[in-house]
């Protein structure tokens, strides 16, 4: 599944989630998508770089140059006190929108 | 913080971009070494993955351009390319960005020093601290026909004491002094102000202190000097303090030095208008404090309450007034029963509006002109914007069908003006920062404040504004033709040039027209003006000013304290300098005719009723040396000064008013209200003359009487008429002058032509700036008409040639341009005269014996508008006979 058949603003909340957990940087963060999706959900550089930019700008999450084990520059992602909010709120607005879609989509049985 | 981390990200963005940049590459290379590690952890040979974490970046152009969209800067990306964009272009086309400029900055620079001299006078704040509290006060006896009135002291002295709607009140009054024991004594100008002025005003001095109360009332010798006087005189402000000057030769210690910056009184009051040098203690005498009903002399200033209106102020001043009446001296009370109109008024103004009401009108008519003059500056730009946008017309239909936006090519042309515009409007502010000298070294004596002039936040607010607001006038007319337009049309041509469309014809067509209304008003309003200032400086004033020469005296009183000193004094330099060779007659007179003079009020024997009049006190032969023109009777000679004075002469017009079909002569007035108490003498009219004009400009029947020379006309002007050229006399004058008293300073010499001429200098002014702005306007306008007809002469050089080659005469060619020519400029002077007719009404105020619809001027602007327009008319012309057709034909 593409990220641009996501619900639009749905890969945001995705990579805030995942930074709830810890800090990281764009690889991980992909990988950990990937993973936690169970290979559902891949989202490639092209999409994933600008949404991560967009947050930033945003003030949600913020990022940090640090000095990796192989000695290279790399940009770490982390969440701000802001975007732990702004998480509880979406993840809240996501809760009540799939619920709607569901009862909408899924027909309840018996 | 999440606002303040936002700013720091974007400004980062916009101001470090090859390091955001640099950390993009770093980010996106990271992602894929990582990428190429786990493909070949899992097998694949480094080809195979580094292509494969190729393939997942799908573009690294895209990504970089997503990243930078999603950091929200693109925007200004773009400006940034539209103004690289720009500057080349504009570089490309050299003379068209020069033309453009030049224009810009010319009308700008106009506008901004204008602007400036206005926003100084008219708009900026006093340097007062809380300004909008401060308000001026005044007095009124319109009973006997003085509305306006500074106030009395003793009225002020009441006023001050138990009013509950001040602060703060202080008074000041002009008044000049002898000044010497600094370096050669002069006159300066100096007022006598309460030790609380300084205090309402809230200004304090620069060094030293003010003086106390009890220095004002105790009436001690000490004095603050203005900023500029103390430079000027002591090299530093603090070097004059403490040292002693003779003021009318009585020694002052200097306590303080006022600000540079504080000018005061200021320039343009209704009253007491001088800024003073030298700023002493009023200290009233008792005989002052007790003047009931007259010496209405001293300018109130006050300090509203914080939540006590101006109207709330006037009510309170007006019941104090009338209790100040109701306790006059029963004597007095009984004098005033004679005049049952008798009343004190009171009007209080905000301070500001104290002075600039006579020049406000004429200042925003000269902003209103030199706008004018920018609005057809910025037809010309558009013309020119037009004729190049059409010569790019298949650039931007190619870009549009490359997929700009019609809203994207604006930005660009929008740009390209504003590029324009702000080259224009640096440009321009620096030729207002060289012409404002200029006009400040032109500028009458009566417009205030100009010392504050300089650049500030309006000012900057306004070249600002202008430099905005230009683009969008001048490119509106490209700007609506680019939206509408559709590439198609366009790329498919007409043929293998664009050609103009019909409306733009039109627009181009339109904007000359405007522009030579425009110019037709500005035009026939400084021809106006001019004629105007030409019949007043050639109008008699009422006497022959041509071959005198006259000499500003002013006697100290320390030194000259009776009437027999005063008197003796003039006489004995009068017979001195009628010895003079070429002198025919000399005499003293307390002002030159033509000014303002001492105005008061009369009685008349045998009538009730009172008369204000223009007094003139003369000594010597002045009436003769000045040549009025006699009526009746005789004119006031050295005999008449025998004894106490005694005769008088009047106006023919006060001679009618006050004796209608009587013989004036030997009737009697005299000075004051006709009440028991008044012990001024009767004086016998012995003589009736022509009127005196009060100002050049002006045809008013004026009310003036002469009479002989009291003990306190310690100031004269010396009159001589010369059978020569009078300023040869200026030496010996001089000599003759230090010869009775060493250390009399000489005050202004100069000759009454030249004392007439600087009476105009406001109406000089005006029709000078006026008069440059029309010639500003008709080169524009010109350049507008020139740029059109070169243009449309190009457009059609093709048909020209094809004309040509069928057979056509070349004088058929000239008549077609000619034709279009007359067009443009016929309809522009219609409407331009439609125009003019209405706007003129607007300055007839100004205009002395000129008709606002004068003939002449509405005569002579067309004939001029129209050999403008045909000599702009010759280069196209002559190029038109001269197209070879071949060349024409295969052109393009």
């Amino acid at each position: 599944m593409k990220p641009n058949d996501l619900v639009q603003g749905t890969l945001g909340l995705l990579i805030l989630r995942i930074l709830a957990l810890e800090p990281m940087h764009g690889w991980a963060l992909s990988q950990r998508l990937k993973q936690m999706s169970k290979d559902v959900l891949q989202v490639g550089p092209g999409s994933l770089y600008p949404a991560l930019h967009k947050l930033e700008q945003d003030g949600w999450i913020t990022a940090e140059w640090l000095i990796s084990d192989t000695r290279r520059r790399v940009k770490f992602y982390s969440l701000t006190k802001e975007g732990r909010k702004h998480l509880q709120s979406q993840t809240a607005d996501w809760k009540r929108l799939s619920a709607a879609i569901s009862a909408i989509v899924l027909p309840a049985r018996g | 913080m999440r606002r303040f981390r936002k700013l720091r990200l974007r400004i980062r963005s916009l101001l470090d971009r090859s390091r955001v940049e640099s950390d993009l590459e770093d980010e996106i290379a990271y992602y894929l070494d990582r990428e190429i590690e786990q493909a070949i952890a899992a097998g694949a040979s480094p080809e195979e993955a580094k292509r494969h974490a190729l393939s997942t970046l799908n573009g690294a152009g895209r990504l970089k351009e997503e990243c930078r969209d999603a950091r929200g800067v693109r925007w200004f990306e773009d400006v940034l390319s539209d103004l690289r964009f720009s500057a080349r272009t504009l570089r490309k086309a050299p003379m068209f960005t020069v033309t453009v400029v030049s224009a810009l900055a010319f009308c700008i620079g106009l506008n901004t020093a204008i602007f400036s001299v206005v926003d100084t006078v008219l708009f900026r704040p006093l340097l007062f601290p809380n300004q909008d509290r401060l308000v001026a006060v005044t007095e009124g006896v319109p009973g006997l026909g003085f509305p306006v009135l500074p106030f009395s002291p003793p009225d002020y002295v009441f006023v001050a004491a138990t009013n509950q709607s001040f602060a703060s009140t202080g008074i000041y009054r002009n008044q000049s002094y002898e000044i010497s024991g600094v370096d050669r004594p002069r006159r300066v100008s100096g007022a006598r102000v309460t030790a609380s002025l300084f205090q309402v005003l809230g200004i304090s001095p620069a060094v030293g202190r003010v003086f106390t109360q009890a220095e004002d009332e105790h009436a001690m010798r000490v004095a603050v000097l203005s900023g500029g006087f103390a430079q000027g005189a002591f090299g530093t402000p603090e070097r004059a303090l403490g040292r002693t000057v003779l003021l009318n030769r009585i020694p002052h210690v200097v306590i303080g030095v006022m600000p540079r910056s504080f000018s005061f009184p200021i320039r343009g009051s209704r009253f007491n208008d001088n800024p003073a040098d030298v700023f002493v203690p009023v200290s009233w005498s008792n005989g002052e404090r007790q003047q009931t009903v007259s010496n209405f002399d001293y300018s109130m200033v006050a300090r509203l309450k914080p939540n006590v209106t101006i109207q709330q102020a006037s009510m309170e001043i007006k019941g104090l007034l009338e209790r100040i009446v109701k306790d006059y001296p029963p004597k007095i009370k009984q004098a005033l029963e004679s005049n049952p109109n008798f009343s004190l008024e009171s009007q209080i103004v905000p301070f500001r509006e104290e002075f600039a009401g006579d020049v406000r009108r004429p200042l925003l008519l000269l902003l209103a002109a030199v706008g004018v003059v920018l609005l057809i500056g910025c037809a010309d730009v558009a013309n020119l914007m037009f004729s190049r946008a059409i010569g790019r017309q298949r650039e931007f239909a190619l870009r549009s069908s490359l997929g700009a936006g019609g809203w994207r090519l604006a930005r660009q042309m929008l740009t390209e003006g504003l590029v324009l515009s702000v080259i224009g409007g640096a440009a321009g502010l620096c030729i207002a920062f060289w012409t404002l000298p200029l006009l400040i070294n032109f500028a009458p004596d009566n417009l205030p404040r100009l010392s504050e002039i300089g650049l500030n936040w309006r000012v900057a607010a306004f070249v600002i504004a202008v430099t905005l607001a230009t683009p969008l006038v001048f490119c509106l007319g490209p700007l609506t033709n680019a939206l509408r337009s559709s590439p198609v049309h366009q790329l498919r041509g007409e043929g293998r040039t664009a050609t103009q469309g019909r409306s733009q014809r039109f627009l181009m067509s339109a904007a000359v027209v405007v522009q030579f209304s425009l110019a037709f008003v500005l035009l026939t309003t400084a021809g106006l003006l001019t004629r105007s200032l030409i019949k007043a400086s050639k109008a008699s004033p009422g006497f022959r000013p041509e071959h005198v020469i006259s000499a500003q005296i002013a006697l100290p009183e320390s030194v000259y304290k009776t009437r027999a000193q005063v008197t003796g004094f003039f006489d004995r330099l009068l017979s001195r300098v009628s010895t003079l060779p070429g002198v025919r007659q000399t005499g003293a007179i307390s002002d030159v005719p033509t000014g303002s003079t001492a105005n008061v009020v009369i009685s008349i024997e045998g009538r009730r009723d009172t008369e204000r009049v223009d007094t003139l006190f003369c000594h010597g032969n002045a009436l003769e040396s000045l040549r009025v023109r006699l009526l009746r009777g005789r004119l006031l000679g050295p005999e008449d000064q025998i004894g106490k004075p005694h005769a008088a002469v009047v106006s023919e017009s006060l001679a009618k008013r006050a004796w209608p079909d009587q013989d004036p002569i030997g009737r009697r007035i005299r000075f004051g209200v006709d009440i028991p108490y008044n012990d001024e003498p009767w004086l016998t009219i012995i003589g009736v003359v022509a009127d005196v004009k009060a100002r050049l400009t002006s045809n008013a029947p004026r009310f003036v009487l002469f009479t002989t020379a009291r003990a306190w006309d310690k100031q004269m002007i010396v009159v001589v008429r010369t059978s020569g050229d009078p300023l040869l006399l200026t030496n010996a004058i001089q000599h003759e002058l230090a010869q009775l008293d060493t250390s009399l300073p000489v005050g202004k010499i100069a000759t009454l032509d030249q004392v007439l001429e600087e009476s105009l200098s406001a109406e000089r002014f005006r029709t000078w700036l006026m008069g440059c702005f029309a010639v500003a306007a008709l080169l524009l306008a010109t350049l507008g008409i020139a740029g059109l007809l070169a243009y449309t002469a190009a457009q059609r050089t093709q048909e020209f040639g094809v004309r040509i080659a069928l057979g056509a005469n070349r004088r058929n060619l000239l008549v077609l341009i000619f034709q279009h020519c007359l067009r443009l400029s016929g309809a522009g002077i219609l409407v331009g005269l439609a125009a003019s007719i209405a706007a003129t009404r607007v300055i007839s105020a100004f205009l002395y014996e000129t008709s606002p619809l004068d003939p002449g001027t509405f005569l002579a602007v067309p004939l001029i508008l129209v050999l403008v327009a045909l000599a702009a008319g010759l280069f196209p012309a002559w190029r038109a006979v001269r197209t070879d057709p071949i060349t024409a034909l295969r052109a393009d």
